[in-house]
């Protein structure tokens, strides 16, 4: 007995000393991570483990050549630190290997979250990167899924499996919304983009049911730098849900995603995002940076929906916008964005109108708590031609704290006269009187401010798909949890 | 770029000729003026504040500047500019001399010199002591070309009586600049009303660069209106400073009637519990005009309010533009801003820019902003049409009370009358001149 009790102890002692290898050191995938460092030789390496054409790798060099000779944007109201893009490491090999093997490894930080969102348990693997494949069977629900879009002739894959099989259709669209040149961490997420997906309804077709990025076959692993290209062709229809409302834990600071979507002729893509990385612990340490560009054209009577609940990433620069080119097109942004701790959040959109008759509605709620930063920041442009445009634009922030920051940054530029504008923006402080009559009726402060923060947010929630909306809605009393008191 | 190399040799070149003509609290600043202009230069439109105008093609012609300080000086016969029904002091500044005659009971007006001699604490407790916090390289020049100033002082519990009419005129057949200064001391318990005129009757492109600086004392009142009313070829970079102590009570309110290419600037900071700031504006441009305006209200103090409306009437290919900032720091509770930007289009090919922000670092307040373009309400002008006013006379009755939104909010009531049919006048093109006044015919 005495013996087995020292084996047992020196079996642990082994366990203490030898772990560190099990989360590192020692992996079989070892070989398909590359260097740290960026340059030609790694882009032109990242192209050959993916297999690229020829014409992709040029696409990748010509956007890391331009990228060299841009400086980083320092425009935003946000501290960024220095991002030194040489020690990062560009391409990494699904972490299979190194995923938790069951819940009990899972930090317990995020155990506790999942029960307060209400997750399933399968799901909650999933989302904790558990290796699900052999635990979940919702295989079949996905195969299912995957039947009946094909039937419809919807594709719906991954970004590499789209260059592989339909090279005509991304080489089309890829970068016709979003140019390489288009911005900083544009150029630099075309330089070295990992994987992401792609979705093409052809002319028509109603897609069934909601796309999510968690349905589709390889979504784990798609990395840091994003890309996800949505064509809807003619008087289409389609609703994307990217992201989930649970805690997405990454070591990956940068991230750097595009998203790009092509709405052609009376056809309607609705784009909803839950972000919710990992926001940095309370002191402001760690955390995400996550800079997103995402944009959509819209041709003639076609309409393009964003909503967007963003509460998570220590640094958010994201402004999902409308390129309103076709006469008679719509363009929305619904936007909810909660700041807390040391987050920092430069978000909004931009309206182009060019078409005739086009509109636009924004709808931004800031939420900033703690000692967060919280801005919108938005551009309304009337091209000359743009007869008959129409906007309308509201953005309201509530202050939860006293040590927080919230600021409205609004461009509008009119050159056309028949145009119709409006801006509003305010900003106070959450309304005391209403904890006070919660209190009253027996709801702790923490309970009235979710309350309150929820009925603030419902325009924008309810544009949300039924399924998400609920989680939003959880999440928003998450994200606020210690703001208060 | 040119146009900074232009004025840094030009500084070189004749520091001592500018020193001669100006006294020393000037010079003094001056010092300091320079080396910031050599550290910000003359805006570029890259720079995000200055997008929307080009400042430095305002800057680059060859301008003649009276630096030997020939004397200017004419009399009142020839100049009269009034407004009837309003009894005011008449202060000419022909190019940049202030014509100084004789103070108000308990108020002096002075140059910038005998503010030196008899007040030189004073002098050196406020002259240029707000524009030197200024990032703005215009700002910086003028300090450092700036010879003379005109200098009000209002002591602790004064009251002026009869306001005060500062009439700028610019009159020169050859393209001259002008660098003004406007230096407002108001004690504690004081009040004034001070009205500037902006008028220019140069055949040839002028440019008119003015710093104005006002110290508002505790539980102060002042009213502080700017009619401008120059030529199509005049240039004007002018920027405002204001500091506003405990409960002081201030209007601004710049109103454009005619114009060539206009920078203004406003900065106001709201230092003391309680102060209230009323910032309004009112441009009305059209062929290729540009009115560019941007104001930063600063809440730095508790308890403060403030309230900015600006709307402009925009036509043929004018461009206006308004980027208003309100910064609340910190600590700065129970603040109250509203900041608002109304601009009616009339014509596809002007150009309206408007970028309200509001950066907020304190929770307890309530501010807000809004920004709208458009057009004429078609109904509201149906309504009219409807009851037999014909369609260009109904559109002037919308127009007219899009604009009397501004004129409600201006307190001397004479002048607003004035300015009622002045902006009617204008609206219907017609010779918006004020009858009555030599200058004009």
């Amino acid at each position: 007995m005495e013996k087995d009790k020292n084996r047992e102890k020196n079996d642990i002692l082994d366990d203490v000393t030898t772990s560190e290898y099990k989360h590192g050191f020692v992996t079989e995938i070892e070989t398909d991570i590359i260097p740290e460092g960026l340059d030609e030789d790694i882009i032109r390496l990242i192209s050959q483990k993916k297999g690229e054409p020829e014409w992709l790798l040029d696409f990748r060099l010509r956007a890391f050549a331009y990228w060299k000779t841009m400086p980083m944007p320092q425009w935003a109201h946000l501290n960024i630190p220095e991002i030194d893009f040489q020690a990062i490491s560009y391409y990494a090999a699904p972490k299979t290997k190194d995923a938790p093997k069951s819940l009990d490894e899972v930090d317990p930080e995020i155990i506790k979250t999942f029960d307060k969102l209400g997750i399933p348990l399968e799901e909650r693997m999933h989302l904790a990167g558990v290796a699900v494949d052999a635990v979940m069977d919702s295989v079949s629900v996905r195969t299912t899924y995957r039947e009946k879009l094909a039937e419809l002739g919807v594709i719906f894959c991954s970004f590499n499996e789209a260059v592989k099989e339909y090279p005509d259709l991304v080489k089309k669209y890829l970068g016709s919304v979003v140019g390489y040149r288009d911005n900083f961490y544009a150029a630099l997420n075309s330089a070295v983009f990992s994987d992401g997906s792609f979705v093409y309804i052809p002319k028509g077709v109603r897609c069934p049911m909601e796309l999510s990025t968690y349905f589709r076959i390889n979504a784990g692993g798609t990395g840091q730098f994003e890309r996800t290209l949505i064509v809807a062709d003619d008087e289409s229809y389609v609703s994307y849900l990217e992201g989930c409302t649970a805690p997405m834990r990454d070591e990956n600071q940068l991230h750097a995603a595009i998203v790009e979507i092509v709405v052609n002729d009376r056809a309607e893509v609705k784009y909803s995002t839950v972000q919710n990385w990992y926001p940095g612990d309370k002191e402001g340490k760690g955390g995400v940076y996550n800079f997103v560009t995402k944009r959509g054209i819209c041709r003639e009577s076609a309409k393009l929906s964003w909503t967007q609940v963003e509460t998570g990433s220590a640094i958010t620069w994201k402004y999902p916008s409308c390129i309103l080119a076709g006469d008679n097109s719509i363009g929305e942004f619904y936007s909810v964005a909660v700041t807390n701790n040391y987050q920092q959040a430069d978000t909004g959109t931009k309206m182009i109108h060019m078409g005739k008759n086009t509109r636009s509605t924004i709808v931004s709620k800031g939420i900033s708590a703690g000692k967060s930063q919280n801005s919108y920041r938005g551009l309304v442009r009337v091209a000359p031609n743009a007869d008959g445009a129409r906007n309308y634009t509201q953005c309201d922030s509530l202050l939860l704290s006293a040590e927080c920051g919230a600021h409205t940054f609004p461009y509008v530029d009119v050159k056309n006269k028949s145009a119709v504008v409006e801006h509003e923006a305010t900003t106070s402080k959450i309304n005391e009187e209403q904890i006070f009559y919660c209190n009253q009726r027996g709801i702790p402060t923490e309970e009235a401010v979710a309350l309150i923060v929820n009925g603030y947010a419902k325009e924008v929630m309810n544009k949300l798909p039924m399924e998400f909306a609920v989680e939003a809605q959880k999440l928003l009393q998450v994200s606020l949890e210690g703001s208060v008191g | 770029m040119a146009a900074s190399e232009q004025y840094k040799q030009l500084l070189e070149e004749h520091i001592s000729l500018i020193n001669k003509g100006a006294c020393e609290t000037m010079n003094i600043a001056r010092g300091e003026a320079i080396k910031a202009f050599l550290k910000y230069g003359i805006p570029s439109q890259k720079e995000e504040l200055f997008r929307h105008i080009d400042i430095e093609k305002i800057y680059s012609p060859d301008y003649g500047i009276n630096l030997a300080r020939v004397s200017q000086s004419t009399t009142n016969d020839v100049y009269r500019c009034s407004v009837p029904g309003l009894k005011t002091q008449t202060l000419y500044v022909v190019g940049d001399t202030p014509q100084i005659g004789e103070g108000q009971e308990g108020v002096e007006i002075m140059n910038m010199t005998q503010f030196t001699n008899r007040y030189p604490q004073l002098a050196q407790k406020y002259y240029n002591r707000l524009a030197e916090t200024s990032t703005d390289g215009t700002v910086a020049l003028n300090t450092a070309l700036a010879q003379d100033a005109t200098v009000v002082y209002i002591p602790d519990g004064a009251t002026m009586k009869t306001p005060l009419q500062i009439v700028n005129i610019l009159n020169s057949s050859t393209p001259v600049m002008v660098n003004r200064r406007l230096l407002i001391v108001a004690g504690k318990n004081s009040s004034a009303t001070i009205l500037t005129c902006e008028h220019n009757l140069s055949e040839s492109a002028t440019l008119a660069t003015q710093v104005t600086e006002i110290y508002a004392g505790e539980n102060s009142q002042i009213e502080y209106y700017e009619i401008e009313e120059t030529s199509s070829t005049s240039y004007r970079v002018a920027s405002l400073f204001a500091q506003q102590e405990a409960n002081a009570n201030m209007i601004i309110a710049p109103i454009s009637l005619h114009n060539g290419q206009t920078r203004t600037n406003y900065n106001v900071t709201l230092s003391g519990k309680g102060a209230n700031l009323n910032l309004t504006g009112l441009a009305i441009c059209d062929n290729k005009q540009v009115a560019d305006v941007y104001t930063n209200v600063h809440h730095s103090s508790s308890h403060c309010e403030s309230n900015q409306l600006f709307k402009n009437i925009v036509s043929d290919e004018a461009i206006v533009s308004m980027t208003g900032k309100v910064l609340v720091d910190e600590g700065a509770v129970k603040t109250i801003s509203q900041q608002s930007n109304k601009n009616i289009s009339m014509s596809q090919t002007a150009r309206i820019y408007t970028e309200p922000q509001l950066e907020i670092y304190a929770d307890d307040v309530k501010c807000g902003h809004g920004a709208t373009v458009g057009q004429l309400d078609e109904s509201a002008l149906f309504y009219l049409r409807q009851r037999g006013i014909p369609e260009a006379e109904a559109r002037m009755m919308l127009m007219l009370a899009f604009a009397d939104d501004i004129l409600q909010r201006i307190k001397l009531e004479p002048l607003r009358d004035r300015l009622r049919t002045l902006i009617e006048n204008r609206l219907r093109k017609e010779d918006i001149k004020c009858a009555g006044c030599t200058m004009c015919k």
